[in-house]
């Protein structure tokens, strides 16, 4: 106990610092910015502020980098709102309901309900990494490989029964995600898969041009065939503190958001994208009204943004614990914790506490900063809103090249997302969600090495899926929602 | 309907042949056997996985008739403006191809400057905008980040004037 007092004073002392609540509030800005922006994500922009870091403490590093991560799930949900083009892959949910109740008049609502969901999950995410991280950790190392498999398997499946058109082009958006992720060298054999002897693919595909390419550069192409300028949501934003019948509907969503959020934020893989689908699935789920989802329920806002807050405050739980990062950006904090000499793991906690729990209280500072700039602010991003869109894109492509030129300083990262820009135009003109595609690609090598491993334990014996107890209920879940999704898309459709 | 159907057929034998590929691409890296699975075994794997459902979209959309209904209004039928697409789509290979020899600043002001000459009726606003962009990022990212962008062209005649 005076352990913890020792530490959780520690905490406070380092992100009150001056310096550190100026780097705090320039990571949840500039977070915050990105996410308003659609097409430059968390990962791009951190990778372009990493050699900012090299002259900084590692501890003012760190919060900035990770109120650049956290705050974008703040911003995400702004553009979504209020332009339906999401800010970031986490805020695609949002669109579905989000979107809708701006055009029903209800913008302010959809944003208040996001931002105060967003802090409650945060603060409440902040709270429990700081009481339950080695607990937490100590559970999730419980799961093998074949408990990730099945998990994940779920996950995309999931992603299939939350697709609005068609199940078959939302599995093949998942096989092909799938395919995309096997480019590159074999993780175990370092055998080289469909790199055609291109040394730059030897990584495989880059998740950023990936996500920016079919994010940004596909919607801009699509948004400036438009005639007009795109419909930016005008008059003033009025209503942004939710009434009583508002927080009744949402508070339970929320809640659930934030458990299962932080949860899924903890499972490599996993993170703030499946965690806003999974939070949407289950309230859709649990609704008295499941056919009203998509026409402009508030628990469809407040649960997945609760639950990709959530995310993003468990995703610390394996970097710091583990030195596993868990996604993308946490990888990139990972190469930032390294740059400044740090080792993640174990370890870190105890040999340099500074930066564990002065990062788990500049989050709690950071969620406060985020409530004032989000709420109280929104004519600001609004008014970048309103800026023409045609300005708007071209700045919107020029961070994007320069994001994926800053990945590798290569111009290959640069045509790559320019490939995927024009994939995704076409595939949604097809009618093809990029969203089940780019879980797929993330979850791939996860999925494989999972299977692999699972199977040279087991001796090629399948039946291990089901003898294990974890696994056999997740398969189960998958099933049982393939089916229901199958079914129900057919009867749709007829 | 009927067009937007045979589109989707046609697309389903693109998926199709892509999943193809990636079997007989899995089977040359060598699949393994379930003790042990070898490189190809996911990508073969996958690829089936894409293929059969490329195949099922074929079927699908090859087996359904309008039989009188309303067309099915797809955004595959949509009026493409490939004007807009095509210049915007060329600009954005433009620069990558140009990025490393006319370096950031001036590979910059070309893609804004002919970004927004798309919409901009005006040349004096797209000038400034791109000159303003180009300078401000030059110095947020190369000036103050040191971000390695190349300097080109730009370089070079500094270089020979000092």
């Amino acid at each position: 106990m005076n352990g913890f007092l020792e530490h959780f004073t520690l905490g406070i002392h380092v992100a009150f610092t001056g310096v550190n609540l100026f780097y705090c509030f320039i990571g949840v800005f500039i977070g915050t910015l990105i996410g308003v922006l659609p097409g430059i994500g968390p990962a791009g922009t951190i990778s372009l502020l990493l050699p900012v870091t090299y002259g900084i403490h590692p501890v003012s590093a760190i919060i900035m980098l990770a109120g650049i991560y956290y705050g974008s799930q703040y911003g995400g949900s702004t553009t979504s709102i209020l332009v339906n083009i999401p800010g970031e892959a986490a805020s695609v949910v949002t669109c579905l309901d989000g979107y809708t109740m701006a055009r029903k008049g209800r913008a302010g609502v959809a944003l208040g309900i996001s931002a105060f969901g967003s802090f409650i999950a945060g603060t409440v995410g902040v709270i429990i990494l700081m009481l339950v991280a080695q607990p937490l950790t100590e559970v999730a190392l419980k799961f093998g490989p074949a408990e990730f498999f099945s998990l994940m398997i779920l996950a995309l499946t999931m992603s299939v029964y939350l697709a609005h058109g068609s199940a078959i082009k939302a599995m093949i958006m998942i096989a092909f995600g799938f395919c995309l992720s096997q480019i590159g060298l074999d993780a175990i054999t370092t055998q080289g898969r469909f790199t055609f002897g291109i040394l730059d693919l030897d990584n495989g595909v880059g998740l950023v041009p990936l996500v920016m390419g079919l994010f940004g550069i596909s919607e801009v192409l699509l948004n400036l065939e438009e005639s007009s300028d795109i419909e930016i949501f005008q008059g003033k934003i009025k209503g942004l503190f939710p009434n009583l019948q508002d927080w009744k509907q949402s508070i339970g969503a929320i809640f659930r958001g934030t458990f299962l959020g932080f949860f899924l934020g903890i499972l490599p893989g996993s993170g703030a994208v499946v965690a806003s689908f999974v939070s949407y699935a289950v309230e859709k789920k649990l609704s008295k009204y499941p056919e009203k989802f998509g026409t402009g329920m508030i628990e469809g806002i407040a649960g997945p943004e609760a639950a990709n807050n959530a995310a993003s405050s468990g995703a610390f739980i394996p970097l710091f614990t583990l030195g596993i990062p868990s996604n993308a950006v946490m990888a990139l904090l990972l190469g930032a914790l390294m740059i400044h000499g740090l080792q993640p793991g174990p370890l870190l906690i105890s040999q340099h506490p500074d930066i564990f729990w002065g990062t788990i209280f500049s989050m709690y500072i950071g969620n406060v900063m985020l409530i004032f700039l989000n709420l109280p602010l929104i004519g600001l991003w609004v008014r970048l809103l309103k800026v023409p869109y045609h300005i708007l894109s071209a700045l919107i492509i020029f961070f994007c090249m320069i994001g994926s030129y800053s990945i590798n300083n290569s111009t290959f990262d640069m045509m790559m997302m320019l490939a995927f820009g024009v994939m995704g135009y076409f595939l949604k003109k097809g009618e093809y969600e990029p969203a089940p595609l780019v879980l797929a690609f993330i979850l791939g090598p996860i999925i494989e090495n999972s299977l692999r491993q699972t199977l040279i334990a087991s001796r090629g014996d399948f039946s291990v899926f089901i003898s294990r107890p974890i696994s056999a209920v997740s398969l189960g879940f998958a099933v049982l929602i393939f089916l229901v999704s199958i079914v129900w898309k057919r009867r749709k459709t007829v | 309907m009927g067009k937007f159907l045979k589109t989707d057929a046609w697309v389903g034998l693109i998926w199709f042949c892509l999943g193809m590929a990636f079997c007989l691409g899995g089977i040359k890296l060598n699949l393994g056997n379930f003790h042990k699975p070898g490189a190809g075994f996911m990508p073969f794997s996958a690829g089936a996985f894409l293929g059969l459902l490329g195949l099922i979209q074929l079927l699908l959309a090859a087996l359904k008739t309008d039989k009188g209904k309303d067309k099915i209004k797809g955004r595959f039928l949509e009026k493409v403006n490939w004007r807009k697409f095509l210049i915007t789509f060329l600009t954005m290979v433009g620069y990558v191809m140009f990025f490393q020899s006319l370096g950031f600043l001036l590979a910059t002001f070309l893609l804004l400057f002919l970004l927004l000459k798309l919409k901009e009726v005006r040349w004096i606003f797209p000038v400034l905008f791109s000159a303003a962009v180009a300078v401000l990022g030059y110095l947020l990212f190369v000036v103050w980040l040191k971000c390695p962008f190349p300097g080109g062209i730009p370089e070079l005649w500094l270089k020979r004037l000092s």
